[in-house]
């Protein structure tokens, strides 16, 4: 007794292993896709009608006796193709599998193949009602539950002699209907794992062209911004100015850049110099500069007074910056005549000035905190006489910290050196000395910061 | 290693670990704000282990400045390179830093 309901479970449990590998092996077929569309071609309805019809003929010959009765999932194929592909598929896959049963006999031949193509018809009515959609795992179970009683009601109903189908359905209804509730539950969650899997197919398809799209407008965006820029450097008479950037790439490519110095003509043979350095990186940080360069450039040109164009940028610039941005800027007027730079310096690295006379080189310390960092910040400015050959340094901590692989950084002392050493050189070429020995300290190093360096040098 | 936060004589002590990059402080402004949410007294920003701090720190130092006031907000134990910062920056001249 032991033993056969031990050798009934392992037939029962391989009976489930086969479903489980046709249902694998079909839900993972493109024709399968069409199914979950709700568009079936003829080609796959026949298809389908075919392979269930033989999952309705496996049902049979799979069937088991257990209690005096054969169990079997026969119902299972039609129910699934009903579910899935629609009346017409239900019904041919129903025929099939009852018109083998038919030709085995037996005094419940007539009700079980009457059972197995309704089952297929009912699914597919469910499915029609479903927009063709399939209808889940727990409206399929439930519904093969619902065949099953049928199924048994029908033999109560057809098969004679009564008290042989009474007996066959006492003993059999529960199994049978657990049987197919497992069946149907199996296919169900196989089918739903493949609709999951497309919706998250679907939704990475959109992000990728979302990405796509939005790449292609910051290239947009670069390309407008870089036809901004000058080509050349505007001159001041009497002095050499000398400038560049070199701009860090981020990692993805190019992002929108903007040049954090400015040489802005003035009214009546003046010429201001900017040069600005932005806490942060990336957009925000660009588009923060962007804002900041406008507010100055139009302050310089309505003051004339330094300290009154940083004092009134810095009070539009406050009342914008969220999340604690600042700039930091150092602004100079020189004066073409008097040969005088005058200056403040808002929280930026102190620009080094050489003097030609003495061959030092000293600091212009700030005068002032970080522009957009408080409002109603006041400023100081100093004056600076440029004789021949006195030569102006204006960088951002992207010189001074630019490292190298054992992470040392290149530091001011460095910088006064090379100017020292070459202060006879024109500011041009300076730039490009400085520009040079930063490179061969850095080597193979990729560059982390933006580096921006100004020369200006009085003939 | 990350912030952490202390309540010492009714004030917020936040200490900090040695290195504040940009990518160190960019949960850090959030984590700071929420131990404000309910809290009014005075705020202690402790650089005594910061060797190195970028403009994201200065920046998350202006916002707690601005949120609190300038009488609630110090900045102690700073090493002389951290402290060049501050100067340079001129944020020393609006916040209280010893």
């Amino acid at each position: 007794m032991a033993t056969s309901i031990l050798q009934t479970s392992l037939t029962l449990i391989q009976m489930v292993c086969v479903i489980i590998v046709i249902a694998y092996l079909l839900t993972r077929s493109r024709y399968f896709l069409e199914v979950l569309d709700g568009h079936l071609t003829a080609k796959t309805k026949v298809i389908l009608s075919t392979v269930f019809g033989i999952i309705s003929i496996y049902g049979t010959i799979s069937g088991v006796e257990v209690l005096g009765a054969i169990i079997n999932v026969r119902d299972l194929g039609p129910i699934v193709a009903g579910l899935t592909g629609g009346p017409v598929v239900g019904v041919t896959a129903g025929l099939i599998g009852a018109i083998y049963r038919m030709s085995l006999g037996g005094f419940t031949a007539a009700s079980c193949s009457i059972a197995t193509v309704l089952a297929g018809f009912l699914g597919g009515l469910i499915n029609l009602a479903n927009n063709r959609r399939f209808v889940g795992i727990k409206k399929a179970v439930l519904f093969a539950v619902f065949v099953e009683i049928l199924h048994m009601l029908l033999a109560l109903l057809l098969d004679r002699p009564f008290s042989a189908a009474l007996e066959v359905v006492s003993s059999a209804t529960v199994p049978m209907i657990a049987a197919n509730s497992i069946g149907v539950f199996i296919f169900a969650f196989i089918i739903r794992n493949l609709e999951n899997e497309r919706k998250t197919q679907d939704e990475r398809d959109n992000l990728l062209r979302d990405i796509e799209r939005k790449n292609t407008e910051l290239q947009i965006a670069a390309e407008i911004q870089r036809s901004f820029l000058p080509d050349t450097i505007e001159q001041v008479p009497g002095f050499e100015i000398a400038a560049k950037t070199i701009m860090a790439k981020e990692v993805g490519g190019d992002f929108f850049d903007v040049m954090p110095f400015e040489i802005v003509r003035l009214k009546k043979g003046a010429t201001g110099i900017v040069i600005a350095d932005v806490s942060g990186k990336g957009i925000p940080a660009a588009l923060f500069m962007a804002l900041s360069r406008i507010v100055i450039r139009v302050n310089a040109l309505w003051h004339k007074k330094p300290t009154d164009v940083i004092k009134d940028a810095n009070n539009i610039i406050s009342s914008d910056s969220k999340s604690g941005m600042f700039v930091t800027v150092f602004y100079g007027v020189i004066d073409w005549e008097s040969r005088t730079l005058t200056y403040v310096n808002a929280g930026h690295n102190p620009p080094l000035f050489f003097g030609a006379g003495n061959r030092e080189i000293s600091k212009l310390i700030g005068t002032g905190i970080a522009v957009g960092a408080m409002e109603n910040a006041e400023y100081t400015s100093c004056e600076l006489s440029l004789e021949k050959d006195d030569i102006v340094i204006l960088y951002t901590d992207g010189v001074t910290e630019a490292m190298n692989q054992r992470e040392e950084m290149f530091g001011e002392e460095r910088l006064h050196d090379i100017v020292g050493a070459g202060a006879d050189l024109s500011a041009q070429d300076l730039m490009q000395k400085i520009l040079d020995q930063i490179s061969s300290f850095c080597g193979n190093q990729p560059q982390s910061d933006d580096i921006t360096l100004m020369v200006i040098k009085a003939a | 290693m990350s912030v952490t936060f202390s309540i010492e004589n009714e004030n917020l002590v936040c200490r900090f670990p040695h290195h504040l990059d940009t990518a160190a402080c960019t949960t850090l402004g959030h984590e700071i704000l929420g131990k404000l949410e309910h809290f009014d007294n005075n705020v202690v920003f402790d650089l005594s282990q910061v060797e190195y701090v970028s403009s994201a720190f200065l920046r998350i130092c202006l916002i707690v400045f601005k949120k609190v006031g300038a009488d609630k907000f110090s900045i102690v134990n700073v090493t002389p390179m951290v402290k060049k910062v501050f100067k340079i920056t001129g944020f020393d001249q609006a916040m209280k830093i010893e």
